[in-house]
């Protein structure tokens, strides 16, 4: 049974949580039952009909309504599941009527089909071998084009001067991009339109060098895969658009451990949602940050991490020179609340940690780090400082004032008093964001 | 930064033949190929040393490092901290402005993690600043000192005595006329708001034998008050000094006007016309029988210059006039005439513009007996009023006006127009009448909402017990959601 924050995070957005909410009330369904893991209802909307509502608790959860909305999970399917929350008593137990048993039907179905499917590629009953190389030959060409033009174009850039090539133009990233993605360099693509964004910054223009020169590098290593080691191969690989087969990550060897989340957020993009975790090994003390994608109406079905919860569980990391994106390959709930992680107080080690990252793989963003660390804030800017009194500046930039739209960094400030508080964060070689904040025994999230 | 970085940075943005190509270290690796390659993978490798390299700045030891000092006060409670959370998210000014006061009652402490988005939300909220750095506690002041321009906008001003200190001192002066009272009331005199003048005309009108020995107050104004207001007052007061002359003129042109009009209190006046009195006040034709209808608005709003006179009377000179000798002969009144309706609305601005509480309850008592002549008294008059008088005196009224046989929800929507929580009583004597409505779903979603901001939460949660349960209309879904976000708040008080 869900919880009603966990009910929230469900709903497609907060208008749906209020509707939700209001509809939630047993005086609003013309019946209600359920049956062990089943939940179903018929709630009068404008309609002459009820709505058939629907709640599935296996795995995945599912659910369905025959409401119109597009919405989903719709208001009716969030107020069925926000009275099993307050109002357990309105269900009554029945066996499920046939619109339920239909519905059950079909979804057994298609979870036998996506079983067999899983269990023939387990079975080494795949595809030809043969015409699946050709298609890769094919690809590798395509790619190959793509990368030359983007090549072109980016030492075009270089030689005209950023100033000079019209960089401001949204065309200009729109068109490059989409060459990418007929070329089916996704990631490249999705990389190189998120550089636009940089233009905005304060320091813009040397971010946006600094990035596109980082690309650059990237198609050079590309170039050059069977010279490089074979975690940074399918590093590089994956960089440019080539998916690893979450089958054969999970195949390989995790860690097990109680691990942390210290930090979670989510965004959608284009119907895609993304959860993304940092989570932080009790014993092992590695980080881990996980990436899970869905398309809005399979919400869902992301296995969702919120921040300052514990799961016991094996992880597997993908190929990489220096591995931090992980999958869950099994967990479970934690029995004993372990102890919270411990941070360091000093720079020094984060920053050995950084260099020697970079070293073996230039390209990685983030460098994640938990750290007692008190906030100073000079001429509006933040900068972190440990116990050694050595700072490092972290952003978002406090200058512009305290705005709604501008509250983090001042409620980092505020959580710290100017004290030095276990900061979650992830260092780039330029600043420090800082995701989460220990305050006494929780774990605050700031982004 | 390095120079070489800088210049590599400088090449990229102006292009690559404007790089001068400076030597990279020896230890570099060799870069080869026309100058754009070279100038891209050059900036690639020293942004990455860079990063690699980053050195960070010395500060000063935290021993010597300002922070904010620690709190005395307690913190709200968890559940307060949650519905804080709730109410931000969702950006309920009302409910934030609401919980603020709560908290600051209790002299108690938002969340550190809270205070930056209070202080935000209260930056273009003048009025709460003070209740906002009360619960903000040291860490707001802490906070303010690195965000200057927020702090200028939170800076405690030295602010005037407010027009209600002022207004209090000169009621307590009057109430103890000593010779040290009086003259501080004469030292106050110039320099105070219209407020104050007021409030000094209100107490000679309910102690009029102090008249004489400030006479030249009001005399002063009456002959240069730039206020209206203060010289209608003064105008009124005129008529309770029995040698002066142009208050005389008035009492006995007021005499004069209402002997004029039919079917008054049951007395039959006798017509006796007076030009005189006509052409000095200019003053409009009363409606002369209960046939003649007021259409449109009430009829002061269609006399406006025979109101102010009439108003500016002094109740117990009104009453004299009127030969009202007890309050008790208001119910007299049957509301049948356009000339009661009218009358009522006299005696209520009257007692309004004195502030005269006894005469306003009185009057209170009548209107319910108003309810078939809403327009000119409800919606338009004492939508005014309501906005002038004291909340307290409204209140006073309102709880008057909420009985069983009331319009309960209709006083409701007048009684909206204040930002104070109700009274228990008021608030809980309209909630039979609410759930009648909301039973017979003729409840409509204004007056609710109006109910739902206002109410005191023993009504809000003696409503939502009562409808558990109760199909809501559409409309009221939303309000009734509002409703238990409010009792939450309040319940994260008091549980």
């Amino acid at each position: 049974m869900l919880v009603a924050t966990e009910i929230d995070r469900l709903a497609p957005d907060s208008a749906s949580q209020t509707a939700g909410r209001g509809l939630a009330k047993p005086a609003k369904w013309e019946c209600l039952a359920r049956q062990e893991t089943i939940l179903w209802g018929k709630c009068q909307g404008s309609g002459k009909d009820p709505y058939l509502v629907r709640v599935d608790f296996g795995n995945p959860l599912g659910y369905k309504c025959t409401c119109p909305s597009r919405k989903q999970p719709c208001k009716h399917i969030l107020a069925l599941l926000y009275l099993l929350a307050s109002h357990p008593q309105a269900y009554a137990t029945d066996t499920a009527p046939d619109w339920v048993e239909d519905w059950l039907g079909n979804r057994r179905q298609q979870a036998e089909r996506a079983q067999a499917k899983a269990a023939a590629k387990a079975a080494g009953d795949g595809p030809d071998t043969e015409a699946q190389a050709r298609r890769i030959a094919a690809r590798e060409e395509k790619v190959g084009v793509a990368l030359a033009e983007l090549r072109a174009w980016l030492e075009d850039v270089a030689r005209q001067g950023m100033a000079k090539s019209a960089l401001d133009q949204p065309e200009v990233w729109e068109r490059t991009a989409r060459r990418l993605v007929d070329g089916q360099c996704g990631a490249l693509a999705r990389r190189l339109q998120r550089m636009q964004a940089l233009l905005a910054d304060a320091d813009g223009e040397s971010l946006l060098a600094r990035e596109l020169s980082r690309m650059y590098l990237l198609l050079e290593a590309y170039g050059r895969q069977a010279d490089l080691p074979e975690g940074l191969r399918e590093e590089v690989r994956s960089l440019v658009g080539w998916t690893q087969e979450q089958a054969s990550v999970l195949a390989q060897p995790g860690v097990r451990d109680i691990w942390c989340c210290l930090h979670a957020s989510e965004e959608v993009q284009e119907d895609i949602v993304q959860h993304k975790a940092w989570l932080l090994g009790c014993a092992s003390g590695r980080y881990a940050s996980l990436l899970q994608f869905a398309h809005q109406s399979q919400a869902h079905t992301l296995q969702r991490l919120r921040v300052g919860t514990f799961l016991e569980g094996e992880l597997c990391y993908f190929p990489s020179a220096t591995p931090q994106r992980a999958l869950i390959k099994a967990h479970a709930p934690v029995n004993r609340l372990p102890s919270w992680p411990v941070s360091g107080d000093h720079w020094a080690p984060v920053l050995e940690r950084a260099a020697r990252t970079w070293g073996l793989n230039p390209w990685e963003n983030e460098i994640p780090a938990l750290l007692t660390l008190r906030v100073h804030i000079e001429d509006g800017r933040l900068w972190l400082v440990d116990a050694a009194a050595q700072g490092l500046p972290a952003r978002p930039c406090l200058r512009s004032g305290m705005h709604r739209q501008n509250l983090s960094g001042w409620t980092l400030a505020a959580l710290s008093g100017g004290r030095p508080r276990p900061l979650f964060l992830t260092w780039n070689g330029s600043f420090a964001q800082v995701w989460s904040c220990q305050d006494s025994s929780q774990l605050i999230p700031l982004s | 930064m390095s120079t070489l970085q800088e210049s590599l940075l400088q090449a990229m943005i102006l292009g690559s033949p404007s790089w001068t190509g400076e030597a990279p270290p020896p230890d570099w690796p060799k870069i080869e190929g026309e100058a754009p390659r070279r100038l891209l993978l050059h900036l690639a490798v020293a942004q990455t040393l860079q990063a690699a390299g980053m050195k960070p700045r010395a500060f000063a030891p935290l021993e010597e490092a300002r922070s904010a000092q620690a709190e005395e006060k307690a913190q709200v409670s968890p559940a307060a901290v949650e519905v804080l959370q709730e109410i931000l998210r969702l950006e309920e000014a009302g409910l934030i402005g609401e919980w603020i006061g709560l908290a600051a009652a209790r002299n108690l402490l938002a969340h550190p993690r809270h205070v930056p988005e209070l202080l935000a939300w209260g930056e273009k909220r003048s009025a709460w600043h003070q209740q906002i750095l009360h619960v903000s506690g040291n860490l707001g002041g802490w906070l303010l000192e690195q965000a200057p321009t927020l702090r200028q906008t939170y800076l405690v001003r030295e602010e005037p005595p407010t027009i209600e200190t002022a207004t209090a001192s000169a009621e307590r002066w009057l109430a103890q006329p000593t010779e040290e009272n009086l003259a501080a009331l004469r030292k106050a005199w110039p320099v105070e708001a219209r407020e104050f003048r007021q409030a000094v005309f209100r107490g000679l009108a309910r102690n009029p034998g102090l008249l004489t020995v400030l006479s030249d107050l009001v005399e002063g104004s009456l002959k240069k008050d730039r206020s209206l207001e203060s010289k209608w007052q003064a105008f009124g007061l005129s008529t309770l000094w029995p040698d002066h002359p142009t208050g005389q003129a008035l009492r006995k042109a007021v005499e004069a006007r209402l002997a004029k009009i039919v079917n008054f209190f049951g007395h039959r006046w006798k017509l006796t016309a007076t030009e005189i009195i006509d052409e000095a006040l200019n003053i409009a034709q009363w409606p002369a029988t209960k046939t003649q209808p007021i259409k449109h608005g009430s009829w002061c709003q269609q006399h406006p210059q025979t109101t102010a006179i009439f108003r500016a009377l002094p109740p117990p000179v009104y009453l004299h006039i009127t030969d009202t000798k007890n309050f008790e002969q208001l119910a007299g009144l049957q509301m049948a005439s356009d000339s009661d309706v009218a009358w009522l609305e006299l005696l209520l601005l009257c007692a309004t513009f004195w502030m005269n509480e006894e005469l306003l309850l009185a009057v209170a008592l009548q209107w319910k007996k108003s309810r078939n002549y809403p327009k000119p008294i409800f919606y338009e008059n004492v939508k005014d009023l309501i906005s002038r008088i004291s909340s307290k005196t409204a209140m006073v009224m309102a709880d008057v006006l909420v009985e069983k046989d009331s319009n309960a929800t209709s006083i409701v929507h007048y009684m909206s127009m204040f930002p104070t929580p109700w009274p228990p009583q008021l608030s809980l004597g309209t909630v039979p009448a609410f759930v009648h409505e909301f039973t017979h779903k003729t409840l409509d979603r204004g007056t609710m909402g109006a109910a739902v901001r206002h109410w005191h939460p023993a009504a809000l949660a003696a409503f939502l017990s009562t409808i558990a349960g109760k199909p809501v209309p559409n409309n009221l879904t939303e309000s009734i959601v509002q409703a238990e976000r409010r009792l939450r708040v309040h319940r994260a008080f008091d549980p």
